[in-house]
Formats: C-alpha cells, structure tokens, sequence
C-alpha cells in the first residue's frame, strides 16, 4: 500500500510549529477582515518547486522588446519565431535585436531578466483560540496499536478538586491515565505530563479501552479528574470468529489475500485459537432493503 | 478465449474524484485554483470525452467514480468557470506560439498535441457542457456509462470526529448536495480517505445509501470471518454494502516501481515550459507576480532515470501506443486473476481497482487513454471478465454475507496515522471543540431569526471546510503546509466569530455577508442537521 500522491506541487519543508494556538479573540467585524491585503498563502510552497527543475543554461541577454508583458498574440509570434527551438542551444540571433532598442551587445552573455522570487512570507492564518472552556478528555484509535488521547481541564474540574484536596496534594500529585482494556477490572496508569494536552498511548489491536485521566494521591489511589468514553482498537489480522453459514480457513483465506498482494504485514496472525462459530442469534442481523434479498435468494445460489 | 455465457468475473473500477474548496473570490488569480484548472484539463475532461467517445461508439462500458461536493460545487460555480475558460484561451494563445517556435524540431509534435487538447478541452467545457462539468457526468450517468458517487460534504475523515452530528452532517449535506447536482440521490458514496470505523455504515442507510467502498483489510479482517475474500461484497449490519479494495490491480497502477505510470514513453511531470521556457516568452502566461510556474505544457518524456536535465523529448504517438500496451497487460492480468479466484472460491470475484481519478491525466498524462482502451477491449475483445458497478453487482447477486468490518484506511500502513500524527494532530481539539459548539447552535436556535439563520448557516460551511481531510493529509506531506494550516485556522476563526456572535446576541451583518461571499459552499445547506 502506498501513500497516494494526492499533493500537487512540491515542496516546502515540513513545519514544526504546527501547534501555534493563540488567544481566543472574539471577533469583530471589522478586524476580521485581513485576506484582501494578506500576502499571498502559498508562499511556502513556491521555493520548493525550483528545485526540481534542471539548472537553467547560460544564455543570453534577451532583447529589451521581448521583456515585460507583450500585449498582442501578433507581437508575440513576431518574437516567439525568432527565440530557439528548446531542442537546440539557444543561441542570440542578431535579427532579433531591433536598431532603436538595441543596447551594445556585450561580450558576454548577460544575465536573464531578473525573475521574481516567492515571497518569504507566510501567512499560517488566523488565531484560535488556546482552550475552550471545557473539562473534556478525548481518545482515537491512530492504529491497531496505538491510540491518541488529549485533554482540557479548563471546564472547573481543577478548581472542584481544589475545593476537595489541599493545594500542597494536587501540586505534588503523579498524574495519569488510567487505561482500562475489555471490561477487565485491572487497570494500567500511565505518567503523563499535564501541561502537554495529549499522549499517545501503545495498546493491543482489537481490544476496546475506557481512559480517564486523574492523579494518584499520597494514599496510592487513583483520584478521577476526567471520565473518558470507550475506544477501540481495529483488528490487525484475520478474525477468529467464523459464520458456520460461510466457512473459509484462515489458511485459507491469509492464502487467498497473500496472492491478491496483500501486504505480510496486515497478516499477522492473532494470538489464540480458532473459535467456535457464533450461534446464529448472535450474528448481525440485516435490516433494510437488502435484507430481503437475503430471505429471498437464501440457498437458491450454489455456494 | 473463454467459452461460455457467464464471465470467469467482474471487474468494478473505480474513480474518486475530488479537490479540497480552493475558490478564492478575495484574489484575482490564486495559486490553488489551479489544481482545479489542471485538473479540468488533465482528468476531468478527459474522461468527459471518453465517456462520449462511448456514447458515439455504443461501448457497453462503465465504472464508478465519485465527485465529491466540493467538486461539484466548484465545477458550477460562475466565477471558477469564467476563470477557467479565461485560462483554457491564453493557454490556446500560448500553443499558438509554441507551434511556431517548435516547428522542425523535436517538440513538434507534442505542440500539435497540444493544441488540439486545449481546443478539445474549450470546445467539450463551452460548447457541450455549458461550462459545467457536472452537466456532462449527469448526462452520462443517465446513458449508464458512470455511476455517480457522493463523498462527505467535505472529505472529513469521519472516524476522528466526536459527535454524532458531525459525522450525519457530512452525510447528509453531501446527499443532499448531490441531488441539486444530479437530480436524485445518491446510491453509493466513496468514504473520504476510503475511511471507516463500525457504525459509520447507519449513518449512510439513514442517507438511504446502498454501497461504499472500503480497503482490503477492511473487509478481510472483519467479523466474522469473510468466505470470499475482499473479493465478493458483503453486507455491513446497517444492509449498506461494503466493496473491497483488490490490492493487486492497484499496486500494477499505484506502485511506484512496478506501476505502469513510470513508463520512460510516458510524459515527464515535472519539466513543464513555465520553467523550460524563455522567461520573456513565458512570462505573460504566468501569474502576475511573474513567478515560474507550471502552464501545463510538458515536452519532455519520463526517459529512465536520468537527471530531468537529460530527459529526452515526448512523442505523444509512442506513448498512446504504450498505453494500449499498458491496457492489454491489465486486462490480460484481470483475466488470469478472475480465472484463479473463480477456481478457489467457486464464485465469480468481483475485483475492485479504485484509484484517485486525478491520477488518470494530472500525474499519469495518458491515464485517460489507458482507461479508454481498457475498457473497449474489455468490451469489444473478450468475455473472461466484464466490467460492472456496484448497483449492477448487487441486482445480479444478491445474496452476500454479513460481517463487521474492520476499521481501516487507504493511507499509508491502512489505518488513521496519515490523518492523526505529530504533524497535524494539534487540529483535532479545535475542529472537535468546533463540533460540540455546531451541535448546541442547532439545539439553542430551533427556530432562528433570518440574520440568526445565515450566521448559521455559515457556522455549519465554515466549519465543513475546516474538517476537510486534505489540511491534514498536506501536514503529514510537507507540501504546502503553510496553505493548510491556514485554511485550518481561518474556517476555525470565523467559526469561533460566528459562535460566539450568536451565543452573545451581537451578530454583525456585514462580516456574515463577508464570509458567505468568501466561503460560499452549499447554499442549500441545513443547520438543523446538527441538531
């Protein structure tokens, strides 16, 4: 699998000041106004692109009546019959160069006319705001083994704490992520750094997790500052589980994808044995316009 | 040559088509709408033209390509269409000049091309489609020849957002945008970044949609196991269908070594005349801050690997020839591929190839010609395998398995990681923050005043244009991150303004007006869909 190339144009280096929130600044209608006189946005995009191209040959000075913006289609054919094929050097026709415009023509070639370069300036837009007035804790699976959580704690819950534990305990208190995995009662806590906002934390594929983030207290308990949501994990190989209406072995079917060019890596084998096939009740059930196509075509196609 | 009526398989390609909203009215010229324009040229119409050419010749061909909202909504958009036909006559103006300064010598011939692909190109953009495009892929789509697929109203990657609502809204603004483009609703949608987590399959039966697609380990590591592979549909519990990615006919296209595209007959992307050319001669035809730039006239053949200083002339025969080569290979592939899945699985596959349709002409000059001959051979040459749909796969077979699928992406390692990483994930609590606040717009206003209303109606645009996955996928790149962080942060900014003018009752009529003239996406757009 390959990282499709949607991108166009090449090439600035990549930012590393991406997380430049600045202060919420509630609008007013004629401060946010600024793109008319803005530079242009795609400044950090046009140096790139010269690199690519091949080193432009030494060539001579163009004539001053090629320079600048030719009004007519006609005037630039005059000019354009005159300039050299791109298969061949380019080499000045003394034709070209017209009595009354004419300068002394040098010795050596002259530079081009001077080309503009890309404005350095960038503009990476307008401020947003650094928090939002919220307790909140968020997690997202980026991969079977690996998830991403962030966090706020602008919403009071600091302030409800302080009202329910000294000072002395919450600034010298150890805060974690508790991680809880699959409903299992035991639970995991990860150190993390507050003022950071945002951890990624390494898990097992196929498994649904419950994070919350809290402090562990001089006792040794965990104290639950924000409650988070259940997120899971994808799968990272083939399933386990087999519909006994439709049963392929998993040898069976890691040999079928091998040799449609799935990736080895996408098939690494889940730990575990087989399992017995769902009884049909537990399996999904079809609802919408599909389903009684189900009904109807059910045994009449050879399988 | 296959006896027999039935195929030993179908083959389902796919296109999705799609750029992020790059119209900027506040500029006269802007660097980003060019990918729309190079794209108008290089892809779009082209495939325009193949589908006529289908038309005219009666080939039973189709395939299935998404056009995404904020395609369509440029492609009809009055002042992007003006200044493409604007474009479409100085690069006419610009061949002119070429076919005098290349005449007997080796580039002539790709002049001549030229010429006749931007008179083409003005000729099938005015004459036949009235200067929109979408005209034309609705026109093909009733014939049959296209079958037409939504996308999120803004390519949002909808596993990393937080609400409900957020995911619903770029559902359902995207069927319903697709209806004032195409006249009914969607049957399919292609999910942005091929992007699915479980439960996101209801929130398209809501749209009354009946396919998507999904990348392969999305189907083959489902639950409970899937018999056939990726390569028969299967049912999600929601009834919506999922089609599987086949890894092989794409890597034959993607790859970057073994992929077709790389031919040394094939056009040289990255020597175009806006840098090769005399800056005198070029520069007219430049912006009007007189930087080089790409014009879309590339002389140069991809060669081997040499350095693009020694990078040999193009000759649009050989390379026409080359992709017909290129046609009978894939097809010849698909065939063996199809005979061997039918022999282990006792069915006929359905092999699916999607690829990004910009692909075919904007990167890959002659992608549009190797669809044009692969599908009249497929059509006229042979019967091993046969060219379908998904609405047409579904009618002839209805009969499919029922799993969950897996959680999955076509980025890079088929998960989120392009979209969720230390390049771009800082975004991920403002657009989130940006969707809790949407929904309790919705719930605060059921019934809004008429400025009430436009301010939030202009909420909901700014914030789809900020949950546009491509901001994201341009972080991770390092292309052009500058534009994207931008983009980001102003559609959050006017956001944010628009919130909290509303929640504190001090709504400004003028800067409203301004940023619906700015941002002016979807004008059939419903706020209450966050509700």
């Amino acid at each position: 699998m390959t990282l499709k190339p949607k991108a166009r144009k090449i090439v600035a280096p990549p930012t590393s000041d991406a997380n430049a929130a600045q202060g919420d600044q509630p609008p007013k209608g004629e401060a946010l106004q600024p793109e008319a006189a803005e530079p242009d946005a795609d400044d950090s995009k046009k140096s790139g692109r010269r690199k690519l191209r091949a080193a432009p040959p030494s060539r001579p000075a163009a004539p001053e009546s090629t320079r600048g913006v030719l009004v007519t289609l006609d005037e630039r054919l005059k000019v354009l019959e005159k300039l050299p094929s791109l298969a061949t050097p380019p080499e000045l026709d003394s034709e070209m160069v017209t009595a009354p415009e004419r300068a002394p023509r040098p010795s050596v070639p002259a530079p081009l006319p001077e080309e503009p370069t890309p404005s350095e300036l960038i503009d990476r837009g307008s401020p947003i705001p650094e928090n939002y007035g919220m307790d909140r804790l968020a997690a997202f699976p980026r991969d079977p083994q690996w998830l991403f959580v962030y966090w706020e704690l602008q919403g009071g819950a600091i302030d409800r704490l302080r009202f329910h534990h000294s000072a002395e305990i919450i600034d010298n208190a150890r805060w974690v992520l508790r991680v809880r995995a699959g409903g299992d009662a035991r639970a995991t806590f990860v150190d993390i750094d507050l003022r950071i906002g945002q951890w990624y934390l390494h898990v097992t594929p196929a498994t649904t997790f419950v994070i919350d983030m809290g402090l562990i207290n001089q006792q040794g308990h965990f104290v639950e500052v924000l409650k988070g949501k259940e997120v899971s994990t994808p799968s990272a190989g083939v399933s386990s589980i087999c519909d006994e209406r439709w049963v392929i072995l998993r040898d069976e079917l890691e040999k079928l994808l091998k040799a449609s060019g799935v990736s080895p890596e996408l098939l690494s084998p889940q730990p575990g044995s087989e399992r017995p096939a769902l009884p049909r009740s537990e399996l999904p059930r079809a609802i919408g316009i599909f389903s009684s196509y189900l009904l109807q075509q059910q045994g009449t196609e050879k399988k | 040559m296959h006896n027999g009526n039935s195929p030993d398989g179908y083959l389902a390609m796919v296109l999705h088509a799609h750029l992020p909203y790059v119209r900027h009215p506040e500029h006269p010229e802007f660097l980003e709408e060019d990918w729309l324009y190079e794209a108008m040229s290089e892809t779009y119409i082209p495939l325009l033209m193949m589908l006529d050419g289908f038309e005219r010749d009666s080939v039973n061909a189709c395939f299935t390509m998404s056009l995404t909202p904020p395609l369509c909504e440029m492609m009809a958009d009055p002042m992007l269409q003006d200044r493409y036909l604007a474009k479409l006559i100085k690069l006419q103006e610009l061949t002119e000049l070429e076919l005098k300064r290349t005449h007997g010598g080796p580039f002539h011939a790709a002049a001549q091309m030229y010429k006749k692909h931007f008179a083409d190109c003005r000729e099938t953009f005015e004459q036949k489609w009235g200067k929109n495009l979408v005209n034309g892929f609705r026109h093909y789509q009733e014939k049959g020849f296209v079958e037409v697929m939504t996308c999120g109203a803004t390519h949002g990657f909808l596993p990393l957002m937080v609400t409900e609502s957020s995911v619903r809204a770029q559902i359902q603004v995207a069927a319903k945008n697709y209806r004032k483009h195409f006249g009914r609703g969607p049957r399919g949608i292609w999910l942005p970044e091929c992007a699915y987590a479980p439960g996101v399959d209801k929130y398209l039966r809501e749209a009354g949609i009946d396919f998507f697609f999904i990348d392969t380990h999305g189907v083959s590591f489902g639950t409970p196991r899937p018999r056939y592979g990726p390569f028969r549909p299967v049912f999600c519990p929601s009834g919506v269908a999922a089609f599987a990615r086949d890894a092989e006919s794409s890597r034959q296209v993607w790859s970057s070594e073994e992929g077709y595209p790389g031919d040394v007959d094939y056009r040289e992307f990255y020597r175009d005349l806006g840098y090769d050319g005399e800056y005198p001669m070029i520069k007219p035809f430049l912006h009007s801050d007189g930087v080089r730039r790409n014009v879309g006239m590339k002389y140069h053949r991809i060669t081997g690997k040499v350095s693009l200083s020694d990078k040999q002339p193009y000759n649009p025969h050989n390379a026409t020839e080359k992709a017909a080569s290129h046609a009978g290979n894939f097809m010849f592939n698909r065939q063996h591929q199809a005979k061997w899945l039918k022999s282990v699985l006792g069915v006929e596959p359905c092999i699916v190839a999607p690829y990004d349709a910009e692909l075919f002409g904007h990167w890959w000059f002659e992608g549009p010609q190797f669809l044009n001959f692969l599908m009249r051979k497929i059509a006229f040459d042979q019967n091993e395998i046969q060219l379908t749909t998904p609405p047409r796969f579904l009618d002839k077979f209805r009969r499919h398995q029922m799993i969950e699928p897996s959680a999955s992406s076509w980025g890079d390692k088929g998960y989120y990681e392009v979209w969720l990483n230390g390049a771009n994930d800082w975004i991920y609590r403002h657009l989130h923050a940006a969707e809790i606040r949407m929904q309790d717009l919705a719930r605060r206003f059921p019934h809004p005043h008429h400025l009430q209303e436009r301010a939030m109606k202009q909420a909901a645009r700014e914030l789809l244009l900020a949950q546009s996955s491509d901001w994201a996928f341009i972080m991770t790149t390092g292309t052009m991150v500058a534009y994207a962080q931008k983009r980001t942060r102003d559609h959050l900014h006017r956001f944010n303004g628009l919130y909290l003018q509303l929640v504190e009752n001090r709504l400004e009529e003028p800067w409203i007006g301004d940023l619906e003239w700015r941002d002016n996406i979807f004008s059939e757009i419903d706020p209450n869909v966050y509700a």
